[in-house]
């Protein structure tokens, strides 16, 4: 692992839960614009967010996601399907000219997320390739993406998400659900909450504190406390326009299996994959 | 011109998804999605580019795609030649059009 000389990670909590469009775009701007190691923690309200690879028919049940004012977006770091609320917390780290592999950033970001976890009394642990468990349990999954600028980690942490809505909005083509009544128990459908696993609520706040220690202790980097900068908001608008807001992005690979969607299917898919009209207030820099 | 989809997943890896379009016996495109990941960033839009733009034999296409992976440079993590061999065979051999299970 080589990581360029720097001696701070830059954190900060920057987040627009109510325009997941932006949020994404907001993702990859900040990996684009990073000059330092830089970490960002954000929410987002409902939304189905996609691998770079995926095809989004195969993937959401659409009718189901519009019905219940679920969102789908496609972020540019490959893996699968996830589905956002609230109750999830983001974590993503940009290291610009870092010259490591997916599979070793996996490692570092997972174990840090782990060790994290445990210092709250969790027993969690990093499962390679890319997920966080307690006890057999999926609470976070990992994506990341390497380029000649650098690499990019994020992550996606169920701390109270409502599992219900996940199973029902997510198209799982190879577990058929036998028993209706166990959606509730999320024992059986393999993923935990950070709540459930220590038993109380959990605020945010001290989910974010405790990865910020944990991996800014394995970079050997010293916490600095930030906000959003203008060439960030920038660049964030920027491809929230071009690319985040539009189906376009958000609905490749629909093409080749659009012949066999139900025009109900397709047409929920074009609504979900576009932000509302009065999403648009929330975007900084559009005016009302 | 008809669209057939095959998957395969790595036991304890991803899935790769290959939907192959058809036509007059040969294979004129393909498209892998699937949750696997793809290094360096760089190489996606190439390998989505000789994907699509494919032509090649039935029989032959399984060895066309990973042939087209390689020259794009990228390098999936999460599946291997196995599984993408076997997703483009069973979407070669479907009877199914590309439905969405």
């Amino acid at each position: 692992m080589a990581l360029p000389r720097a001696s701070t990670l830059r954190a900060y909590v920057a987040e627009w839960p109510r325009n997941q469009f932006f949020n994404m775009a907001y993702e990859e701007a900040f990996f684009r614009e990073a000059r330092e190691p830089t970490l960002r923690f954000w929410r987002n309200d409902r939304v189905v967010v996609i691998g770079r690879l995926q095809s989004p028919a195969l993937e959401v049940n659409a009718a189901e996601a519009l019905r219940l004012g679920v969102k789908l977006v496609r972020r540019f770091t490959g893996g699968g399907a996830v589905y956002h609320d609230l109750g999830n917390i983001n974590y993503a780290l940009a290291l610009p000219g870092a010259s490591m592999d997916v599979e070793e950033a996996f490692r570092l970001v997972g174990e840090a997320v782990a060790e994290a976890l445990r210092g709250m009394g969790a027993e969690a642990y990093y499962r390679p390739l890319n997920d966080v468990e307690i006890g057999g349990l999926k609470v976070s999954g990992l994506a990341a993406s390497r380029s000649a600028e650098g690499v990019f980690v994020h992550g996606a942490l169920l701390v109270s998400s409502d599992i219900e809505v996940l199973w029902k909005v997510l198209r799982i083509t190879q577990e058929k659900l036998s028993d209706k009544r166990a959606i509730a128990r999320s024992r059986v459908k393999r993923v935990i909450t950070l709540s459930e696993a220590l038993g109380r609520r959990v605020e945010p706040r001290e989910v974010y504190e405790a990865l910020a220690t944990s991996l800014s202790r394995r970079l050997g980097l010293e916490i600095k406390w930030d906000s959003p900068s203008e060439p960030e908001l920038r660049r964030a608008l920027k491809l929230y326009r071009d690319r985040y807001s539009r189906p376009e992005w958000n609905l490749l690979y629909t093409d080749m299996v659009a012949g066999s969607l139900s025009r109900e299917e397709l047409e929920a898919l074009g609504m979900i994959a576009r932000p509302d009209p009065e999403q648009e207030r929330e975007v900084p820099g559009v005016g009302p | 011109m008809r669209v057939s989809c095959g998957e395969k997943k790595r036991e304890g890896g991803k899935l790769v998804k290959a939907c192959v379009q058809v036509e007059g016996g040969e294979v004129v495109g393909i498209l892998l999605t699937g949750d696997f990941f793809v290094e360096p960033e760089e190489a996606v839009d190439r390998l989505v580019g000789e994907l699509s733009a494919l032509r090649a034999p039935l029989e032959m296409a399984p060895e066309a795609v990973l042939e087209a992976v390689r020259r794009s440079g990228a390098r999936l993590i999460g599946v291997g030649d196995e599984e993408i061999r076997e997703a483009v065979r069973r979407a070669i051999s479907s009877e199914a059009p590309g439905r969405v299970a």
